[in-house]
């Protein structure tokens, strides 16, 4: 075969075969293991820290598509402590929608899956007896109690208990997330006959107007009977998080909330979202492009490229002192109302081919920064402070030395 | 006494009563003699583009017999100069009216109202026989990269169709020119039998810009080129487009609704509301000193990628009026935080303040 067609990702029919039939037994033995039926203990386990509420560890979520595995998620570790909103950064493709979505369980089957590691999560679930029923009160109520489950070895039919109950999700383009041919109001109260046993149309909707409320909505009782066309982006959008929280999540994944809408609609939804973390004493997870967002929202950032965690941080060292050579070229990339320069600063060349990573260091090709080492293996996260972790040979070697 | 004097003030606010109709035909008749003693000028000969109170209406509700009965005002009464090597940027919210007013000028859409001056000519009622000869010279970069490629055509057919079209070139030299150009725009040249599917989205946004270039225009107007792209994919777009401008002396018109873009590209800024202009000057008066509060306010609201630098906000309540139906008086009354009686029923006039600085705000007038 000629370099250049190679170059261009051209396969035979050869290896179109041999890659469907890997893809194929991989596919199929994840695809049972998720919808397997198992106890309880299977997948109870306990938290590395008791003070996060989220432990993501050295998680792979891979598609198999028809030109190979797409490692969409390569070894993604990071944690999401109690009352915290840590923020998740990078460009498009590098995985920070699919390590959301595997947290959600969301990944489309039978090609996406997660391949491999662990999501832990401290849920605060119904109390369960031996053979798996809810335990119910004297008065009728049930009985809760704190338990940690690991998400990515659930299998999807007990997922209920925690998808739009303990953990909820804002999307990004609000139209699309909502059905347009119901009300707000029945999509509303739709959650809470979901996820609050013995809810009546009464309280169901008595908790909706009070959320509608909550995030500020003028007339809650109109929106109510309103269909989604009748409202504004910035109104949707509230709408949608109103509906994460009826449930009372512990947790709730924004990706993206801001990106489709204006500026001045942009600050009055972060100013909400930053309100609402206090009010309802739980964390974010906060998926974003906009470096600005980040700075403003989080206390924790994590920095992703090419499906893997290159940095992470709290926001004070992530923006004074960025050590990576991309979260240093995507900070000065971004033109800002202060700076005052003749050419913007650019990071050169694309993001490698992702069926097709080097064993190299990903960001290798771009980087101005190269040593010697970078031509080895993919470099190790190095602990630089007690918060700030960095995956690149430059530091790698000062520790060596120190 | 301080007392006294702040209830006197309020008291003067609240006193005169509007007749709305009465000062909507003031406001008109003022207008009327405004654009007929501007029609009237010359043409400056050192600017490109001059466009003079700039309308374009979409009609919503018709007649049987075909009479325009209720109209959505996209571009209400738009004045500028563009001078050649100039970038004029653009901002407003989604809704504000700023791509029908670069297609106006393009005359991809037929104005309604006012004239466009393009290199010494009133083109504004030519026809497409004539726009052909003009659209040699004045281009467009859509926004999205994806979407404005056709999927059936290499690049190579791409970025040759128009120099054939326009005979830029004798039919010889079209491929060592289409070459040359492609160098221009950091496209390598094997690139030249691929197809647009092969490419990702700033390399297409490249081959975009190669295409609006390939006919050697004097004028583009760049329907937010960046905005689908990725940040470090966005700063080599705005390098090149830097570049290219050096080198062949281009004036932008750059359409965005991201701001600190908007600032480093640009040398005159205008700001547009529900299809009119706020605000239009300079680069430095419009950052160092805005003058209308929506200004401010959208400045305000952009979040600064530095953890320490927290922003005073003006918050901003609400959203976006609707165009088809905008607010009496100031468009912006119902969101402005320091709006006062007379905003709601008097459209205040739009006036130069500094030198080259207009703003149209009632607020600045009693200053």
């Amino acid at each position: 075969m000629s370099k250049e067609k190679k170059a261009r990702g051209y396969l035979t029919g050869r290896e179109i075969r041999a890659i469907a039939k890997a893809n194929k037994a991989d596919m199929k033995r994840l695809e049972a293991y998720k919808n397997r039926k198992a106890d309880e203990e299977e997948f109870l386990t306990e938290m590395k820290d008791p003070s996060n509420i989220l432990e993501i560890e050295d998680l792979h979520t891979y598609f198999f598509t028809e030109q190979g595995v797409v490692k969409a998620v390569n070894g993604v570790s990071f944690n999401i402590p109690k009352n915290a909103t840590v923020g998740i950064v990078g460009e498009s493709g590098c995985g920070k929608s699919v390590t959301s979505m595997s947290v959600m369980r969301l990944i489309q089957g039978p090609t996406g899956q997660i391949y491999s590691g662990s999501i832990r999560f401290k849920a605060h679930d119904v109390a369960r007896d031996a053979k798996g029923k809810p335990i119910k009160n004297e008065d009728g109520t049930y009985a809760t109690e704190d338990k940690t489950y690991d998400i990515a070895k659930m299998p999807i039919r007990e997922i209920h208990r925690i998808r739009g109950k303990q953990i909820a999700m804002i999307f990004q383009e609000p139209m699309t997330s909502l059905n347009p041919v119901f009300t707000i109001g029945q999509q509303l109260d739709e959650v809470t006959f979901i996820h609050t046993p013995g809810a009546t149309k009464e309280s169901a909707k008595a908790r909706s107007i009070e959320m509608l409320n909550l995030v500020g909505i003028a007339m809650p009782e109109r929106v109510y009977a309103a269909f989604p066309h009748e409202l504004s982006g910035g109104m949707r959008q509230r709408v949608m998080i109103a509906m994460a929280l009826a449930a009372d999540p512990r947790l709730i994944i924004a990706d993206e909330p801001t990106t489709a809408l204006d500026v001045t609609i942009q600050a009055q939804i972060l100013d909400l979202l930053r309100d609402l973390k206090d009010k309802i004493d739980g964390s974010i997870l906060l998926i974003t492009h906009d470096l600005g967002v980040i700075a403003e929202m989080a206390d924790y950032v994590v920095v992703m490229y090419a499906g893997k965690v290159i940095e992470q941080g709290t926001v004070e060292e992530i923006f004074h002192n960025p050590l990576h050579p991309y979260t240093i070229g995507l900070q000065k990339s971004k033109p800002t109302l202060k700076s005052d320069d003749e050419a913007l600063f650019n990071i050169p060349g694309n993001v490698p081919n992702p069926v097709d990573m080097p064993n190299y260091c990903y960001f290798k090709e771009r980087c101005d920064k190269c040593v010697k080492a970078c031509s080895g293996d993919y470099p190790c996260m190095v602990q630089v402070s007690p918060t700030h972790y960095v995956a690149c040979h430059l530091y790698d070697k000062e520790e060596n030395h120190g | 006494m301080a007392d006294e004097k702040i209830i006197t003030e309020q008291a003067a606010d609240v006193a005169p009563v509007y007749d709305d109709a009465a000062e909507e035909a003031a406001f008109k008749a003022a207008r009327q003699a405004q654009m007929e003693e501007d029609f009237a000028k010359p043409f400056d000969p050192e600017a490109i583009l001059e466009v003079r109170h700039l309308r374009k209406c979409f009609p919503l509700k018709k007649t049987l017999g075909g009479k325009v009965t209720k109209e959505l005002i996209a571009v209400d009464d738009i004045s500028f100069k563009l001078k050649p090597g100039e970038t004029l940027g653009i901002v407003g919210e989604s809704g504000c009216g700023k791509t029908t007013m670069g297609r106006a000028i393009l005359k991809l859409h037929q104005p309604s109202g006012g004239q466009i001056i393009f290199n010494g000519e009133d083109i504004t009622n030519y026809k497409s026989s004539q726009m052909r000869e003009i659209r040699k010279q004045m281009q467009i970069i859509f926004q999205d990269p994806y979407s404005s490629l056709p999927p059936r055509s290499t690049v190579g057919g791409i970025l040759s169709e128009p120099v054939e079209v326009h005979k830029i070139v004798p039919k010889a030299e079209i491929k060592d020119y289409v070459l040359e150009l492609m160098d221009k725009c950091g496209l390598r040249d094997y690139y030249y039998e691929r197809y647009p599917h092969e490419f990702s989205g700033g390399q297409r946004q490249r081959i975009c810009i190669a295409r609006a270039l390939s006919v050697n225009p004097k004028l583009v107007v760049c329907d937010e080129p960046v905005s689908a792209l990725d940040v470090s994919i966005q700063a080599q777009i705005i390098n090149l487009l830097k570049d290219l401008q050096k080198q062949m002396n281009l004036a932008y018109i750059f359409i965005s609704h991201d701001l600190s873009v908007v600032k480093f590209i640009s040398d005159k800024i205008g700001v547009m509301y529900l299809g009119a202009m706020m605000e239009f000057g300079n680069k430095k008066d419009i950052f160092e000193n805005p003058l209308h509060p929506y200004t401010k306010a959208l400045f305000s609201a952009i979040p600064h990628p530095d953890p320490d630098v927290k922003m005073q906000r003006i918050p901003l309540a609400g959203d976006i009026p609707s165009p088809a139906n905008p607010p009496k008086g100031c468009r912006f009354h119902t969101r402005c935080p320091y709006a006062k009686e007379i905003c709601k029923h008097v459209t205040p006039t739009y006036k130069e303040y500094e030198e080259g600085h207009f703003a149209a705000c009632h607020l600045l007038e009693e200053e």
